[in-house]
């Protein structure tokens, strides 16, 4: 398997609070990597310190290019979003794009304007960014990102603030980065939703840890279905399914949830037929990658 | 590391601020050439005149020289360091305050060498800067004041080039508080202190505590203060930046000219040393 980043028991310390603690991840080539976790987890603090922001406590991380590029040759190959767009407010998007391929010594303006194309700002001219919408902003800072022509993208909450229509734009500005340009990309997010809808593997954050990594195929097994019943008689029904077998089971106030053989719901229904017990309602359901941060977490409400 | 200059001074182009210190600099030239005109270019004042060069510049004849006219547009003029002052702090905050540091500050492993690409960048600005400035302060000064002689070359060069060491020890200095208080206020509050000549009265104060209690004769301190007496103890002004750069004039002996440029290096070598020790062992605001 090829990681482009690793880190190595990395841990952030500021005075007594501990924003990082001993996270090692692991960022295969390629892929997006989603990290979840609530505010203050820790989701910045890491992505600061990869980006060289920030300076770890303990720890170490390794960032490897695909030719087997050591991390201070791959330093110039990374792309960052932090937080906010940083940008020079009275600047055009043009002249920060500028700014930063000054920096790198990219000195191709048909480049730039290529970029600003495909983030969809050709058309803002020499306007201000002081006078850009929080979308194009952060769309903006996105170009900026990719300037250098990264390998290794790093997106802290890039659709924070952005409205249905923006964060559409940039979740499929993300998929473009991935599919077009073979980025490796890593997003944090307390989004759970939009996040499930571009990353295929996470990282799950909290307190300052890592509490799970684990890839889509992953989660889906892990978030497996399960059954709810409602039947006319529980006692019996308890009884039926004692006499098939299915002990992976539990009655809660006024129904059953089975989590195992739930491929088997007909068979179920037909034996409790035979029994005279009726069946008010049966439905198949599975958890979401909320439910299951929720789950590892033990918390509720917004991630 | 070059590319890095390249940027910063793209970026110092086209902020408006620039331009606005530009003008604000060129302004106050003129201002000060007024100032001169009044002082110098009156043969009935020439007096007043005489006794000011000999105050100011260090020429007893009335006569303003090439170097006399730069110690008097740049050295005497505080609003040159001012304007060199609050354009330091704003170069050395603004890709921090607008978080525009976090999109180049990764490039490197070693952050150091940030550091250093923005001190070369800011280091042209200025000397551009003094450059634009000296050579337009002696044009006025030599062109349309009247007792005006181009005088002694060697004079002119060393006052340019000890002069010139002096501001960039100071926006070294500045530049290093700016990043270490991680806001623009403590660099400006200090850089103005040093401006305006608030810091050498402490410094004043404690060379005379200093001359107290090494049992001093008290009545020698104060002579050699006012320029009157030999220096018969340590003084720590002597060492401080802001002092040496104010009380330097061309017609200084070789000893404290090279005292003076001695300081400035020593202050230049520091606070840049300073600076990149502390871009590696913090995190970046931004």
């Amino acid at each position: 398997m090829s990681y482009i980043l690793t880190t190595n028991n990395i841990t952030k310390k500021f005075k007594t609070k501990l924003a990082v603690d001993n996270v090692s991840i692991h960022v295969e080539r390629g892929e997006v990597y989603g990290l979840i976790g609530r505010n203050g987890a820790g989701k910045t603090t890491l992505l600061k310190m990869i980006a060289n922001l920030s300076v770890p406590t303990s720890g170490t991380y390794d960032i490897v290019g695909k030719d087997g590029e050591t991390k201070a040759q791959m330093m110039p190959k990374v792309g960052v979003l932090i937080e906010d767009p940083g940008v020079f407010q009275n600047m055009s998007a043009f002249e920060n794009l500028k700014a930063k391929a000054l920096a790198y010594g990219v000195h191709d303006d048909k480049y730039l304007n290529e970029l600003l194309e495909f983030v969809g700002l050709s058309g803002v001219g020499k306007k201000s960014v002081k006078n850009f919408s929080l979308g194009m902003r952060q769309r903006l800072g996105i170009a900026i990102a990719m300037v250098n022509s990264p390998e290794l993208l790093l997106l802290d909450e890039p659709i924070n603030g952005l409205d249905p229509q923006g964060i559409a734009e940039v979740r499929n500005l993300i998929h473009k980065l991935c599919i077009e340009r073979h980025i490796s990309i890593i997003i944090s997010s307390h989004i759970l939703e939009e996040l499930s809808k571009v990353a295929n593997h996470y990282g799950i954050i909290h307190n300052g840890k890592l509490l799970d990594e684990l890839s889509n195929d992953e989660l889906i097994s892990r978030c497996k279905s399960h059954l709810v019943m409602k039947t006319s008689d529980p006692e019996k029904t308890k009884a039926l399914l004692n006499s098939m077998g299915i002990s992976d089971y539990s009655f809660e106030i006024d129904h059953f949830v089975i989590r195992e053989r739930v491929e088997e719901a007909g068979a179920i229904s037909v034996a409790l037929a035979k029994e005279d017990v009726q069946t008010l309602e049966m439905r198949k359901e599975g958890q979401s990658l909320e439910e299951y941060y929720f789950r590892l977490t033990g918390g509720n409400g917004n991630a | 590391m070059l590319n890095l200059f390249t940027m910063h001074m793209y970026r110092a182009l086209k902020a408006k601020s620039s331009l606005v210190l530009g003008i604000i600099m060129v302004a106050f030239m003129f201002a000060t050439f007024g100032l001169a005109f009044i002082i110098f270019d009156d043969p009935l004042k020439l007096g007043i005149g005489a006794a000011y060069t000999q105050m100011m510049v260090g020429e007893g004849s009335g006569n303003i020289s090439a170097a006399g006219a730069h110690h008097f547009m740049i050295q005497s003029n505080d609003a040159f360091i001012i304007c060199l002052t609050i354009f330091a702090v704003i170069f050395a905050n603004c890709d921090f305050s607008r978080g525009f540091v976090k999109n180049t500050y990764g490039m490197f492993e070693h952050r150091w060498k940030q550091v250093w690409s923005k001190w070369t960048a800011m280091t042209a600005c200025v000397s551009i800067a003094y450059a634009v400035c000296s050579m337009l302060g002696i044009a006025l000064c030599l062109g349309l004041l009247k007792n005006s002689q181009f005088g002694d070359a060697s004079q002119l060069l060393r006052s340019l080039g000890v002069v010139y060491l002096c501001l960039i020890a100071m926006m070294t200095m500045v530049f290093f508080i700016t990043n270490l208080f991680k806001s623009p206020a403590g660099g400006m509050v200090i850089g103005l202190i040093i401006a305006t000549g608030i810091l050498q009265t402490g410094e004043m104060i404690l060379d005379l505590l200093i001359a107290k209690l090494s049992g001093a004769d008290m009545n020698e301190t104060v002579a050699a203060f006012a320029g009157i007496g030999e220096k018969t103890f340590f003084r720590i002004s002597d060492y401080c930046l802001d002092n040496v750069y104010l009380s330097y004039t061309a017609s200084m002996g070789t000893s404290d000219t090279i005292r003076t440029v001695a300081v400035a290096l020593v202050h230049m070598a520091l606070f840049l040393g300073l600076s990149m020790l502390l871009s590696e062992k913090r995190d970046v605001r931004c």
